[in-house]
């Protein structure tokens, strides 16, 4: 199965990204691993005429952290290097546990955090865990830069807030308290390289008197795109984090999401996983507090 | 070294032993060379143009800008390769590419060769077809409706392929008398074998309009005769080679309009042509297990004597007819076995739909109605208040049992597997008693190690063999088996190997090519190791029987004293009476020229006072038998199903390399496993919406369970070295263990495949209350 | 518009010309000769085009020839040195880990990989770092007992180095 031909480019800085980008206006398209994109043009659902490929741009790999303040992840930073990282693991766990389940182990070498959020697939792993972390992007190019709740950058199906020479530069996930707790949580329907029935992210923060003071629940693979469930989290509001409310907010976040049926599965059943799997998440995020 | 069981009393040094495969090496190198590897001079590439419509006349098929594009050397339409064929000869339906009519979504209408991959697709893409367009069916019931079009014009204006009946005994009578009789309804999906390497095939003609075929196929000798019958040429002027092959499964077993097209193409261009497949083309091409809806009765008396199986069932064909009318057979087949059933009646009728053709896979005939029947009698079982395997063993069949069919099973310890099984895994104890969510469930299976019919009518034997010896090259086996993986090589050279007491090292097999190989009808129906082994046994034999005759001058001893043992001819009552192997190979050629030998084998058939012998698929030489223990963990919240373990006891006769044994056992497990409870080729609107390897799921290795397998003591003695199938029996059991463990955990029996999360939730959400 | 590209292959360098849409399996098998990289589904969703790339397992079908330049590419080719087979590779024909071999050059090579990461792996460990690639004739039993055999011949030394 061959490619189409197209033009190929591939930067070394930043500002040669930056000026292919405005030249080539709408024509092209970042390639970053390639595991989502060039299967798409395999397929024939896209046809860049050019390619900028970023796997040269050091400037847009890493990940560090500010003690207080937070975690950076530039966009085009493996994931299996966020896989990998002490740092994630310590810090953005639910991130963590979300990449585990991203693909296999060469997608996760070969793909990007970046690519898995410009992509936007309503399923994409990374999507509910950084929402639910909180986290900000950086968009950047034509000279400026601009930042953005993640959750606003999702315009609707697989389509994102990226303007003509506009491109994402990196990740931010704000530090965790100590009396907070997140979680990410999938259903697959086998063990590995899944597109998810669901996928949620979930995280809260306690008040001193072990109640939740503040949540946010992400869903993914049930909407159009990833989405916050807005209700359920006041569902947990002010409300002791129990079993009785983690259950009572799965209800609630079902009958915020609206699924479609596919090949993997009726509307009815990612509602009803939708149930478990934020109850399941809460609870596991919850327990994650208290180990820690 | 692991070595198998070993009932039958002869001390082997070969046989019985789990040496490593001689083609593991070039394998684990990556130096075998499959036929997508191999590349000739000024080579062209071929690619298929596909139907987007699922029903439609083809009006007019425009080439010219196709062929006008530069680097494209010929076109090929399918009314210029008009002759029909089938691997059923007798009512051949199928043609390189579509004539006048597309039956399914990716049916091939045009092929090109070009220089080069991308010029092909370009052409592909030039080439303009009219269609118009007609209803298409996706399911049997909907092509059987009143005023449907029929799919094969030829036919009698209706789209049943094949309507088949037997009876055997009075069922009626059996089951009015029954004291229990279970009624139900089953439904299976169709699924594809998914083997890792696509179909690819290169072709060559040379001087005088020969060609030579490289192809992954299964069947060299069914390949190299629709080659002949397509092309138009002699057999003789054919020769069909198999490269390494990366697997078949039964899909494999058909000739592959890659294989025909190619050859059109070569022959018209004079360049050699390789078409290899897509993914997606491999799934258009599917020839996969058939989906099949079944209505079963069983009836049983009041002791769980099993009385009667009336099996009624709509097989789902496809467009074509391929394996189609033996898979029914097949199935009509495997009803009357393991267990000893006095009244069957089989009713079965396939029909045509407007998607890829179904046809053998693995175990072909046999997964589906044991789905069916192996759960029934779990179900039956606990309605006497009975242990399921207390049933099956009361049932069970033993060596010498002769079917209602008339097929005789001479050699069977499927006791001893279900003995072993139920006690290795602590079924009696676990059974019932785990806590809501968990379960564990049996079930067991045989299949046939081949078959006296052959496809069309034939007198010749099944199998041959040639063995050479000589100083020079040592011993040299040449037998027509297709090895496509799961190591027949092998198996001819150790059973050479035993034969003519020489090292497994010595011998060396050549195999799958039809200019140098000896005649063999191929790789199905798990007839390899008995059939061929048994041809090239006694060509060993025979070979033994030359070198004797020079031993015995030389050592002054009688030739039917002699034995070959350790490289060496020496007498069995003095056994300081020898001669080396090669010194007696060496006299043998000085003396009398080249030291060959040929062997070959076919099925016994029986007859018995006029009745039918094995019911239109003929009577298999032998039976492997197997048992397997599932234990299932259900998510009652999500309706996933993790299958924990399976525990295997396989009665495979006398394991001739007990590691392959195995690896074919647990490739099964993890296979079945698969069309348990993920795999389904869906179809939608007018196509199959999966033909790729991301939404068609097969296991991977974060799926499978713990498996623990084990070999029976077993000998068969009429077998080559006492060996039987184990290819396609472990496969059988797999799907109803898992699902008797899935009723033993949540009280819900399925029936329909597969059995998803979604089903298993929904099932959980009606259950009553208790 | 084609490009000269230096690619490392097994420690070899070798220039060949691309184009931009030629995909870096294709290169391997056809303009490089090394067809132990296999394709069985050209849309990563097998694994038998797993090739290391600065040591890490790639999808070879999924990546493009063009963006690989001065890369460290390692194919299964690769592994066997000075005429010994690499010890998964005499694990995997050991312990019966092949059967049709299409998926092997692939599944070795992740396997290299993960024993890089985790040199004595348990079976939890293999069934994480191993889910990229299918197998379908053996049911991975013996791909896992190859791997950890493996891993504990690295602690001890090796297996026996065959000679070939």
């Amino acid at each position: 199965m061959g490619l189409p031909a197209f033009e190929y480019y591939c930067p070394d800085t930043s500002a040669e990204l930056e000026r292919l980008l405005s030249e080539c206006g709408g024509q092209a398209k970042i390639l970053a691993g390639g595991t989502d994109l060039l299967v798409q043009i395999k397929g024939g659902f896209q046809s860049p005429a050019v390619l900028i490929d970023i796997g040269n741009l050091e400037s847009l790999q890493g990940i560090s952290h500010k003690e207080g303040k937070g975690t950076e992840i530039l966009a085009g930073t493996k994931i299996a290097a966020i896989e990998e990282s002490p740092l994630i693991r310590e810090k953005v766990l639910a991130l963590y546990q979300a990449v585990r389940l991203l693909g296999s182990p060469q997608v996760r070498a070969m793909a990007t955090l970046g690519g898995n959020i410009c992509n936007a697939s309503p399923s994409a792993e990374t999507l509910p865990a950084l929402i639910a972390l909180g986290s900000e992007l950086t968009v950047a190019g034509n000279g400026s830069e601009r930042n953005l709740p993640v959750e606003s950058f999702f315009l609707d199906y697989r389509k994102v807030d990226l303007g003509p020479g506009e491109y994402l530069k990196s990740v931010f996930v704000p530090e965790q308290s100590n009396v907070s707790g997140s979680a990410y949580l999938c259903r697959m329907l086998r063990g590995a390289m899944e597109i998810d029935i669901v996928n949620v992210g979930v995280w809260f923060l306690m008040d001193t008197e072990g109640r939740c003071q503040k949540a946010r629940i992400a869903l993914g693979s049930v909407a159009p795109k990833p989405f916050r469930a807005y209700e359920a989290e006041a569902v947990l509001t002010g409300k002791p984090l129990s079993e009785d409310n983690f259950q009572q907010a799965g209800k609630v976040a079902s009958s915020e999401s609206s699924p479609i049926d596919d090949i993997r599965g009726s509307a009815e059943y990612r509602r009803d996983i939708v149930r478990v799997m934020v109850a399941r998440a809460l609870s596991m995020a919850s327990k994650s507090l208290q180990n820690s | 070294m692991k070595e198998a069981p070993n009932v039958s009393g002869f001390d082997f040094s070969v046989i019985g032993k789990g040496l490593p495969r001689k083609d593991a090496w070039e394998k684990a190198t990556g130096a075998a060379q499959y036929t997508d590897d191999l590349k000739l001079p000024r080579m062209l590439v071929g690619k298929i143009k596909r139907s987007p419509h699922a029903h439609a006349r083809i009006l007019s098929i425009d080439t010219k800008k196709a062929k006008a594009l530069p680097g494209v050397k010929a076109v090929l339409v399918g009314s210029e390769a008009p002759n029909l064929y089938g691997i059923m000869p007798q009512t051949p339906t199928e043609s390189a590419l579509s004539i006048d009519k597309v039956r399914f979504v990716g049916e091939g209408v045009a092929a090109v060769a070009a220089v080069d991959e991308d010029t092909a697709s370009e052409a592909l893409e030039l080439i303009n077809v009219e269609y118009e367009p007609l209803p298409a069916y996706l399911t049997p019931e909907e092509a059987l409706e009143d005023g449907a079009v029929p799919i094969h014009e030829d036919k009698k204006g209706n789209n049943i392929i094949y309507e088949g009946k037997q009876s055997f005994g009075d069922v009626d009578q059996a089951l009015s008398r029954s004291a229990y009789v279970l009624e139900k309804n089953f439904y299976t999906q169709c699924v594809n074998h998914a083997f890792m390497e696509p179909h690819s095939a290169l072709a060559r003609f040379d001087e005088g309009e020969r060609l030579t075929l490289w192809s992954s196929s299964q069947i060299p000798h069914y390949l190299h005769r629709t080659l002949s019958l397509v092309l138009g040429i002699p057999m003789q002027r054919i020769r069909v080679i198999l490269p390494t092959i990366g697997g078949g499964f039964g899909g494999k077993g058909e000739v592959a309009s890659n294989e025909l097209c190619a050859a059109f193409l070569a022959r018209r261009t004079g360049r050699p042509v390789k078409i290899t497949f897509e993914r997606e083309e491999v799934f258009f091409t599917n020839k996969g297990r058939h989906p099949m809806r079944m209505h079963i009765k069983v009836g049983v008396d009041e002791n769980g004597i099993l009385q009667a199986i009336d099996f009624d069932t709509l097989m789902d064909g496809g467009a074509y007819l391929g394996w189609g009318v033996v898979v029914m057979f097949y199935c009509a087949a495997m009803l009357h076995l393991p267990y000893k059933v006095p009244n069957v009646r089989f009713h079965g009728m396939r029909v045509y739909t407007n998607k890829p053709t179904c046809g053998a896979m693995r175990g072909l005939g046999g997964v589906q109605p044991r789905f069916a029947l192996e759960t029934m009698l779990d179900e039956i079982a606990l309605k006497l208040d009975m242990s399921p395997y207390e049933l099956k063993r009361k049932n069970a069949v033993e060596s010498g049992h002769t079917t209602a069919l008339n097929n005789y099973v001479r050699h069977s310890e499927y006791k001893k597997c279900l003995d072993n099984v139920v006690k290795r895994s602590g079924y009696l104890e676990k059974r019932g008693k785990l806590p809501f969510g968990k379960g564990i469930g049996l079930a067991g299976a045989h299949y046939s190690s081949g078959t006296s019919y052959t496809l069309y009518l034939a007198y010749k034997p099944h199998s041959s063999a040639l063995i050479r010896v000589d100083t020079e090259s040592g011993v040299s086996v040449y037998c027509g088996a297709a090895d496509i993986g799961q190591g027949s090589d092998m198996v001819m050279g150790m059973i050479a190997a035993e034969t003519l007491g020489v090292p497994y090292s010595d011998v060396q097999v050549y195999s799958g090519d039809t200019g140098i190989t000896p005649f063999d009808l191929g790789t199905f129906s798990s007839r390899v190791t008995v059939a061929c082994g048994h041809a090239v046994e006694e060509a060993a034999l025979e070979i033994n029987k030359k070198l004797f005759g020079v031993a015995a001058v030389s050592l002054g001893v009688q030739g039917e004293q002699l034995t070959s043992q350790n490289g060496k001819i020496l007498s069995q009552f003095e056994q300081k009476k020898s001669m080396d192997f090669w010194e007696a190979v060496g006299k043998y050629i000085s003396a009398s020229g080249p030291l060959t030998a040929t062997g070959h084998y076919t099925p016994p058939r029986r007859s018995a006072s006029g009745k039918v012998q094995g019911g239109n698929i003929g009577h298999a030489p032998t039976y492997g038998f197997t048992a397997q223990v599932a234990e299932v963990e259900v998510d009652i919240e999500t309706g996933e199903v993790r299958v924990m373990k399976v525990t295997e006891s396989g009665d495979c006769g006398q394991a001739i390399n007990p590691i392959s044994v195995e690896g074919q056992v647990e490739g099964s497990i993890v296979m079945g496993m698969g069309q348990a409870l993920f795999e389904e080729m869906v179809a939608e609107g007018d196509r199959v919406i999966n033909p790729n390897l991301h939404e068609y799921r097969i296991p991977t290795i974060a799926d499978m369970p713990e498996i623990d397998t084990e070999i029976v003591e077993s000998y068969d003695p009429e077998s080559p070295y006492g060996a039987k199938e184990c290819g396609e029996g472990p496969i059988q059991p797999v799907i109803p263990a898992i699902l008797n463990a899935i009723y033993d955990a949540i009280g819900v029996r399925f029936n329909e495949l597969p059995v998803t999360p979604e089903k298993v939730l929904a099932a959980l959400h009606e259950r009553p209350a208790s | 518009m084609k490009q000269v590209i230096e690619l490392i292959i097994n420690g070899e360098p070798s220039e060949v010309i691309v184009r931009p849409n030629e995909l870096l399996v294709d290169v391997i098998r056809d303009k490089i000769g090394l067809t132990g990289t296999k394709k069985g589904c050209g849309a990563g969703d097998c694994g038998a085009c797993t090739v290391l790339m600065e040591g890490k397992p790639i999808l070879s079908c999924l990546t493009l020839a063009i963006s690989c330049q001065g890369k460290h590419i390692e194919t299964i080719e690769g592994l066997a040195k000075d005429g010994t087979l690499h010890p998964l590779q005499q694990t995997f024909v050991k312990k019966g880990a092949i059967q049709c071999g299409y998926c092997t050059p692939g599944m070795i090579l992740s396997a290299k990989a993960l024993l890089r990461k985790t040199p004595d792996p348990d079976p939890e460990d293999i069934r994480y770092e191993m889910a990229g690639n299918l197998c379908r004739c053996t049911g991975y039993k013996k791909i896992i007992e190859a791997i950890i055999e493996a891993g504990q011949g690295a602690h001890e030394g090796g297996p026996e180095r065959v000679r070939i």
